[in-house]
């Protein structure tokens, strides 16, 4: 009796083990859920999550001919280093208190307007900007907005759509999706004709004249692991027939046109 | 036809067998459905109301009391695969978003598992309704061997005793 019972247990456990090994040697779902979204959905659920923000007082788009003019020449250096792509990027200005620069799924990146006061030169948000469209890229946004709403849903939250956008202002990506981002970044900026340096240049010159734990640095809590992440960009070497190319753009003006604007 | 092995009850036959017994038997499988939502998502409720079901009926009948621990040990390795596979999921949204694909296959396994028992469950109740056994594999026997196993060490009767003055 014991022995069938005994030869039972190991029956079961050898079928279930076995159903278990065969399903994760040999998959039969795709291995990353966000390359499953086709681009063109992930540019309605970006659409959605963009009104979704927008619709917040608190967040008002800024729209300055000169400053969006400045905007589309750094666009389009930056697409023209990243090359092939699905993604029909567009950069928006946002009156917002908060330090912060963040991507929307389908190639929408927003910029607050603190945070182009505080750089320094068109560079220096090129930098960010090369930034944000890799983790677009690499679709940890999408990655992102479908955990949140996976959390959502298993919470039973209501206000799922909402949740999940306001996610993308203040939840960081994890250090592996960090570190991806930046690698991929700092090549673009290279090929850009951007000092690729100026990433950490940028965030150590934000880390020390505002310090981490100002409340309205958004941008260094949703962006973790800077330390090590100046590190890398500093260490980063590019090409030995690199050569810089300047951007013709007059920042000071531009910065003095939206520091207006926001008056 | 199988003889009763010696050291065991006999097993009754469904004639010998009341109404009240059968419903309470079958009732042993059907509660873990109702029961099953009510625990979700950590599915640990059905578990508590499987021991309450069998201490209530422990007394009732050996037919009973088969179809409960029956219901209860197929239940518990179950249960513990469904609680494993929302940890882990949860683990999962927490941290990177990443979907291995022995996560993907754990979740087949306890899917496959969920399925079997579903069925087997409803079958075992529409017989114990009828007032017949259905052994699953292993913890068919398991619950046979606890039901009507014959307990034949000697019984400690208690005495009571005048306390030492």
């Amino acid at each position: 009796m014991s022995r069938k019972i005994v030869f039972e247990a190991i029956l079961l456990l050898l079928i279930f083990a076995s159903i278990w090994g065969i399903f994760a040697l040999f998959p039969i779902f795709p291995d990353k859920t966000a390359f499953s979204v086709s681009v063109s959905a992930e540019e309605k659920l970006g659409k959605l999550m963009l009104d979704n923000i927008l619709s917040d007082p608190e967040y008002r788009q800024i729209s300055i001919l000169e400053l969006d003019s400045a905007l589309a020449v750094i666009n389009k250096r930056l697409t023209d280093a990243i090359g092939l792509t699905d993604y029909d990027y567009k950069i928006c200005i946002i009156d917002n208190a908060d330090i912060n620069a963040f991507a929307i799924p389908g190639g929408t990146l927003l910029v607050t307007a603190p945070l182009i006061a505080m750089s320094d030169s068109p560079e220096e948000l090129t930098a960010v900007l090369a930034h944000e469209m890799a983790h677009i890229e690499k679709r940890h946004v999408l990655t992102k907005v479908i955990k949140e709403f996976t959390l959502a849903l298993v919470m039973s939250d209501n206000a799922v759509l909402s949740e999940a956008s306001r996610s993308l202002l203040s939840t960081a990506f994890d250090r592996h999706q960090e570190e991806e981002a930046d690698r991929l970044s700092l090549e673009w900026l290279e090929r850009a004709g951007v000092n690729p340096r100026i990433l950490g240049t940028f965030f150590r010159r934000l880390k020390d004249e505002v310090g981490m734990y100002d409340p309205r640095f958004t941008i260094l809590s949703t962006h973790p692991h800077i330390n090590s992440r100046i590190k890398a960009a500093f260490e980063y070497d590019p090409a030995e027939n690199f050569s810089e190319i300047k951007f013709e753009i007059d920042w000071e003006r531009i910065k003095n046109i939206l520091d207006n604007y926001c008056k | 036809m199988n003889s009763e092995p010696s050291g065991y009850y006999p097993v009754p036959q469904p004639d010998e067998i009341g109404i009240r017994e059968k419903e309470d038997a079958m009732g042993a499988y059907l509660m873990m459905f109702a029961t099953l939502a009510v625990g979700l998502p950590l599915p640990i409720i059905n578990l508590v109301a499987a021991f309450i079901y069998l201490y209530l009926n422990r007394k009732t009948s050996r037919f009973v009391h088969f179809h409960a621990l029956q219901s209860l040990y197929s239940q518990i390795p179950v249960t513990l695969l469904n609680a494993g596979m929302i940890i882990w999921l949860i683990i999962i949204l927490v941290n990177d978003f990443n979907f291995t694909s022995e996560f993907k296959g754990y979740t087949i396994m306890v899917g496959v598992a969920n399925l079997i028992y579903f069925i087997f469950s409803l079958i075992a109740a529409a017989k114990a309704r009828k007032g017949l056994f259905y052994y699953f594999i292993f913890f068919g026997r398991l619950a046979y061997h606890r039901a009507y196993m014959i307990h034949s060490g000697p019984k400690e009767v208690a005495v009571n005793k005048p306390p030492t003055l």
